[in-house]
């Protein structure tokens, strides 16, 4: 069975102290750290480019994993949104050279935004089952600096530059159980890049994740047969502390158990669901997991996540 | 027709941490404690309430409990 195994990440040391950023804004501190929630925004370096942040997160997956060998990697997908150029090459063939993994890898892109992470589980397990891969890793780097105005209120509180590696193979800490997928591309004008700046409508992808994710989670949890006081914690896309909240509001008896960690990194695209996992997921309290991500498309993905025994 | 308490039901139902019983009918929400996400909030509640969706370009509009009552008349 293949599933998660380990996951690390690269959040680059520089930064934007983003109460500053609001000040700039007219938004008071309130505002900043009760529904934005991010304190602050990490920038990756002048001459840092998304195949460097995959790098970096991918390194610290080789420090904080023994067991894990780059030798062995036999698939690497990278999903992102702002690859290296203008996205072609894929950025996936240079994490290849740069990390120098094999060259009879499997390597490709997957093109989603903060739904991505939980699709690209869920394709990275697949492709590996069909075709007898053991080893792969799935990267998130979605450096949405390289897109931000930073003139623009709407969107400029929002976003941190981050990097993720989740290492899928066979005995995994966490199995990838029932998912779940959605898109509406009719809601695709409310956050789209145009003139290579990104443009968001803040009401209506509000409206969107408050009102479509937790029936969605709810539906997934239902088909899964699994009541809600059995689920330890809900790991949903960090889009900012409101959007949490919202969700978390909907779920009155259990909304205690939804995980808000913003403050130091900001929305992180599709890094946001891994960021939480690798600092909880591991630590042996938790044995169902609910993960939803959504954004861009508009898409949602959501997923259950069971702990296994460990390998 | 919405009332003045059905539109603040629906204010702590979309979790506005504001002094929601210190609003009167004619203040601005943004001189009472209320943010542009809270005004979102807000709206999703009365939106599934009534059965009335809002235009974004109606929003700046609903500045005020009044306003609100007036915006949802039948």
């Amino acid at each position: 069975m293949i599933g998660i195994k380990a996951i690390a990440s690269y959040v680059p040391g520089e930064s934007i102290d983003n109460l500053q950023q609001g000040a700039r804004f007219d938004e008071s501190a309130e505002f900043m750290r009760d529904k934005i929630g991010a304190l602050r925004l990490p920038r990756k370096g002048e001459h840092e480019d998304t195949s460097d942040l995959a790098v970096a997160a991918v390194n610290a997956l080789i420090l904080k994993q023994p067991n894990f060998n780059l030798a062995s990697v036999d698939a690497l997908v990278v999903v992102t949104q702002n690859g290296d150029g203008a996205g072609l090459p894929h950025t996936s063939a240079i994490v290849q050279h740069k990390l120098g993994l094999p060259t009879t890898i499997a390597a490709f892109d997957i093109s989603l935004g903060c739904s991505g992470y939980v699709y690209g589980l869920y394709v990275l397990k697949g492709f590996m089952q069909a075709t007898g891969l053991s080893s792969g890793v799935l990267v998130t780097a979605d450096p949405y600096s390289k897109i931000l105005d930073p003139e623009d209120r709407v969107t400029s509180l929002l976003f941190g530059d981050a990097a993720t590696a989740t290492w899928l193979g066979t005995d995994p800490y966490w199995a990838l159980d029932h998912v779940s997928f959605g898109t509406d591309g009719a809601g695709a004008e409310h956050l789209r890049v145009v003139d290579g700046t990104l443009q968001m409508n803040g009401r209506q992808v509000f409206n969107f994740a408050a009102l479509q994710i937790a029936p969605h989670l709810k539906k997934l949890l239902e088909s899964a047969e699994l009541p809600l006081d059995q689920v330890d914690a809900f790991c949903v896309h960090q889009g900012s502390a409101a959007i949490v909240e919202a969700i978390a509001r909907r779920f009155p008896e259990v909304s205690s158990r939804f995980v808000l960690d913003i403050e130091q990194t900001g929305n992180t695209v599709s890094s946001s669901i891994p960021l939480l996992l690798e600092k909880r997921a591991f630590e042996g309290n938790w044995n169902n997991l609910a993960i939803s991500g959504f954004g861009v498309g508009l898409s949602w993905a959501s997923a259950l996540l069971i702990r296994q025994e460990l390998c | 027709m919405l009332t003045e308490e059905q539109v603040k039901a629906a204010m702590r139902a979309a979790g506005v941490s504001a002094d929601i019983d210190a609003i009167g009918l004619n203040d601005k929400f943004s001189e009472s404690g209320l943010d542009s996400l809270d005004v979102f909030n807000l709206l999703i509640e009365l939106q599934a309430y009534t059965g009335q969706q809002v235009p974004d370009k109606d929003v700046p509009l609903l500045e005020s409990i009044a306003a609100i009552i007036n915006y949802f008349k039948p």
